[in-house]
């Protein structure tokens, strides 16, 4: 993966971080696909046919991405600062850890990955991108070796450099990956694919109708936001696999959809704009949704819509190249609420009054934010130990 | 501009009020024009808010110093072509006689085939109890009540009390942010009022401009079996119908989404109604949902700050057989601009690319009117 400065992922994050996925060799063109297709064979051996079971007593809870940190000036891999952000997901009370790319040659991702498995010690799924380098065969390699790491199930992506035209292909391409592992696979129904040229919602349903049906495709992380598009995704599938909300600005619509469909978990997403490990009213809120307990869940709801409103209008804003495509503010909206901060490759600015609104709406939250700004341009961990910020040459 | 965009503009950008009436008009005609009294107010209104109601704009004489009544007539038969069930008289830029005049004139040219509704916005409540009692005496079933966005709660529910208890009328309250009602409560719903007003026999309806899935499943688990509330976003629709019952929207431009030849939105929301999601679903995204994208990222723009670009709405509707015809400059907002000849290409393009054939009619003829363009010709 060449270098970028995506220190979070998420839908908008996603089709830049695609953008940037390939680690070299060939393109993946239409074309290309039936070549590269058969080659490999299935993974493991493993039946899959239980994986659909697992995952509904698994895939449970609110998923939050974490990306990696790292060192000031040279732009290492701090992992300490990983290992701080691992316990601060724990400790807010998230259920699954995406470990989303964020700039990693390929075996900084490896090492990011492990330190994301060794804090998550049981305590949490982890969770990872396929489908993102150039090559059929490099995604196969890559998922088997998160199998063996120790990845509990991965979100399926297609390469974007990948146009095929046809449904056919995309499902070869997704079906050869799926077949080559035992781990679960969810589907991404994303806007940031561009199959507007299949149907005009962007989701190909032809397709999904298919891809819902593999063995061991558990899950869907709905990454719009068209309300429209979900009540047709949750009508779809919901029956046939586990069908979430993965779009921030739709954690409105958990009480709508679990009157009718009881999704299950959501994901993965910054959850980190509504709550902290002090207050963590949206896991407070989403657990309490779950159990039908609308009436508590929507007091925590409107406790948190300062938060909500922030997060509104920095994803509307620019339609969302400020905030959620922005690497360095989610940066921020972590740290504000505990992370680690500090430095991502490819750098970021941040203006004080975005700083400033940030903890003005955890405030008017009831949120204490970090206040100490100079700590997070080097990182919590690193300003503990006596790191400064560098003062520039 | 985008959909939470589109949902501010609606709300801005249409003073609703819903009435009554039945998805098939020549059947509820005998209904639209009945005298309903307050008690039964509730019940009639269960039965006949179902679908879409869009907003009756004004037309004016070249000059624009009069009513151009032809031109009015056109529009109510063209809200009946549609098939909404209620048309919203709207209060653009209109003395207080002339609105009552163009409320007279609606109704008679409704004759019971829709229903006909008007928002109640005047500057003095001796003014707002005058164009209530007008509305009830020339045949209106119902008015959409603006709110002071000053006072308590208590004061409130006291304003809408007063004008409620004038009338055997439906009422509809309107909320939006523009209210600045967060001073109650963080989601800008005026809790304390609407649990003091809810049941009033004749308060009926709540137009929420609001995206919020969240807010309405409040909204519809507190008062959900007292009151009709309405939602402007095509998006939330399916899922509200399917969970809560929603079963009415208005007042709008839902002309921006067909034609009467085309009556896509009034289709999409029949469909759902009767529980056939696939075929509603199928119209949504080949109609629907690009039309509302189309027309909120021309209009969003102009309706921050509670603005209404009635000349816009004017020309969706003159693209697809309304009378059109220049606006008077609007009073509150006069810094609404006129419809440029970019925005007519812009907005003839949107109905293009969702398969609804624009009027063959010049855009020429929008200048006065189209009725008033033919009597010219002929």
């Amino acid at each position: 993966m060449t270098e970028s400065n995506r220190r979070s992922l998420d839908r908008r994050a996603f089709s830049k971080l695609a953008g940037l996925g390939a680690l070299g060799g060939g393109v993946l063109a239409a074309g290309q696909a039936g070549k590269t297709m058969a080659a490999p064979a299935r993974g493991s051996g493993s039946s899959t046919s239980d994986k659909k079971a697992w995952a509904r007593e698994h895939i449970v809870g609110l998923e939050h991405v974490i990306g990696p940190s790292f060192m000031p000036g040279s732009l290492a891999l701090d992992e300490a600062g990983v290992r701080w952000d691992m316990q601060q997901l724990i400790r807010g009370g998230f259920t699954m850890a995406f470990a989303g790319p964020g700039g990693l040659s390929p075996p900084e991702q490896v090492r990011f990955i492990q330190i994301v498995l060794e804090e998550a010690k049981g305590k949490v799924l982890v969770t990872a991108f396929v489908g993102l380098l150039p090559t059929l065969e490099a995604n196969i390699k890559e998922v088997q070796q998160l199998e063996r790491m120790g990845v509990s199930h991965v979100l399926m992506s297609w390469p974007p450099s990948f146009l095929p035209n046809t449904e056919d292909q995309l499902y070869a391409f997704f079906r050869a990956i799926a077949d080559s592992t035992k781990m679960g696979v969810t589907i991404y129904a994303s806007e940031r694919f561009d199959f507007a040229r299949m149907h005009p919602s962007g989701v190909p349903f032809g397709l999904f109708d298919r891809l819902v049906e593999i063995p061991n495709v558990v899950a869907m992380k709905v990454g719009f936001f068209e309300q429209g598009l979900n009540f047709e995704l949750f009508e779809r599938y919901s029956k046939k696999v586990l069908t979430n909300i993965g779009c921030p600005e739709l954690v409105g619509e958990f009480p709508v959809l679990h009157r009718l469909y009881k999704p299950q978990w959501g994901g993965a997403g910054t959850w980190n704009i509504w709550q902290s490990p002090e207050k963590p009213y949206l896991v407070d809120y989403f657990n309490l949704v779950m159990k039908g307990q609308y009436e508590k869940a929507m007091k925590i709801y409107w406790e948190m819509y300062p938060l909500h409103r922030y997060g509104l209008k920095n994803i509307a804003h620019g339609f969302g190249h400020r905030f959620m495509g922005d690497p360095g503010l989610t940066n921020y909206v972590n740290w504000s609420v505990g992370g680690n901060g500090g430095p991502i490759r490819g750098g970021y600015i941040i203006f004080e009054d975005q700083m400033e609104e940030r903890k003005r709406a955890l405030r008017a939250a009831g949120i204490a934010p970090r206040e100490n700004d100079e700590e997070f341009w080097v990182g919590r961990v690193n300003y503990a130990k006596g790191v400064r910020r560098l003062p520039l040459a | 501009m985008d959909r939470r965009d589109f949902g501010r503009i609606v709300l801005a950008g249409a003073a609703t009020l819903g009435a009554g009436g039945l998805a098939v008009p020549v059947q509820a005609a005998g209904r639209r024009t009945e005298r309903v009294s307050k008690a039964h107010r509730k019940a009639w209104a269960r039965e006949h808010f179902r679908g879409f109601e869009n907003i009756l704009v004004p037309s004016f004489t070249a000059d624009l110093k009069a009513l151009d009544e032809a031109g009015i007539r056109l529009d109510v038969r063209q809200s009946i072509a549609h098939g909404f069930f209620s048309t919203l008289c709207a209060p653009a830029a209109l003395s207080l006689e002339e609105m009552k005049r163009f409320m007279e004139i609606a109704v008679d040219e409704a004759a019971g085939k829709i229903t006909v509704a008007f928002a109640a916005h005047t500057d003095t409540d001796a003014r707002m109890l005058d164009l209530i009692a007008h509305g009830e005496k020339v045949g209106c079933q119902a008015f959409l009540l603006d709110l002071p966005r000053t006072g308590d709660e208590a004061a409130l529910a006291a304003y809408v009390a007063k004008f409620a208890d004038s009338t055997n009328m439906a009422v509809c309250l309107w909320l939006s942010r523009q209210h600045n009602y967060a001073r109650f409560h963080p989601s800008g719903i005026p809790f304390g009022l609407l649990d003091r007003v809810a049941d009033l026999p004749n308060m009926v309806g709540l137009k929420v401009a609001s995206i919020d899935a969240a807010m309405f499943h409040h909204l519809y688990e507190r008062y959900g079996r007292r009151m009709l509330i309405n939602c402007l976003v095509p998006g939330l629709m399916p899922v509200l119908i399917k969970s809560y019952g929603l079963q009415w929207s208005g007042a709008w431009t839902v002309e921006a989404l067909q034609s009467p030849e085309k009556p896509y939105a009034v289709q999409f929301f029949d469909l759902m109604l009767r529980g056939k999601d696939a075929e509603g679903m199928k119209i949504y995204w080949e109609h629907v949902a690009p039309g509302f994208d189309a027309m909120g990222k021309r209009m969003a723009p102009m309706a921050r700050g509670g603005a209404h670009p009635w000349e816009h709405f004017k020309y969706y509707q003159f693209a697809v057989g309304g009378n059109g015809g220049r606006m008077r400059t609007d009073p509150e907002h006069p810094e609404l601009p006129h419809v440029s000849a970019e925005d007519m290409a812009y907005i003839r393009d949107s109905f293009g690319k969702i398969g609804v054939p624009t009027t063959q009619t010049p855009d020429a003829a929008f200048e006065v009117g189209r009725s008033a363009a033919a009597a010219r010709r002929s």
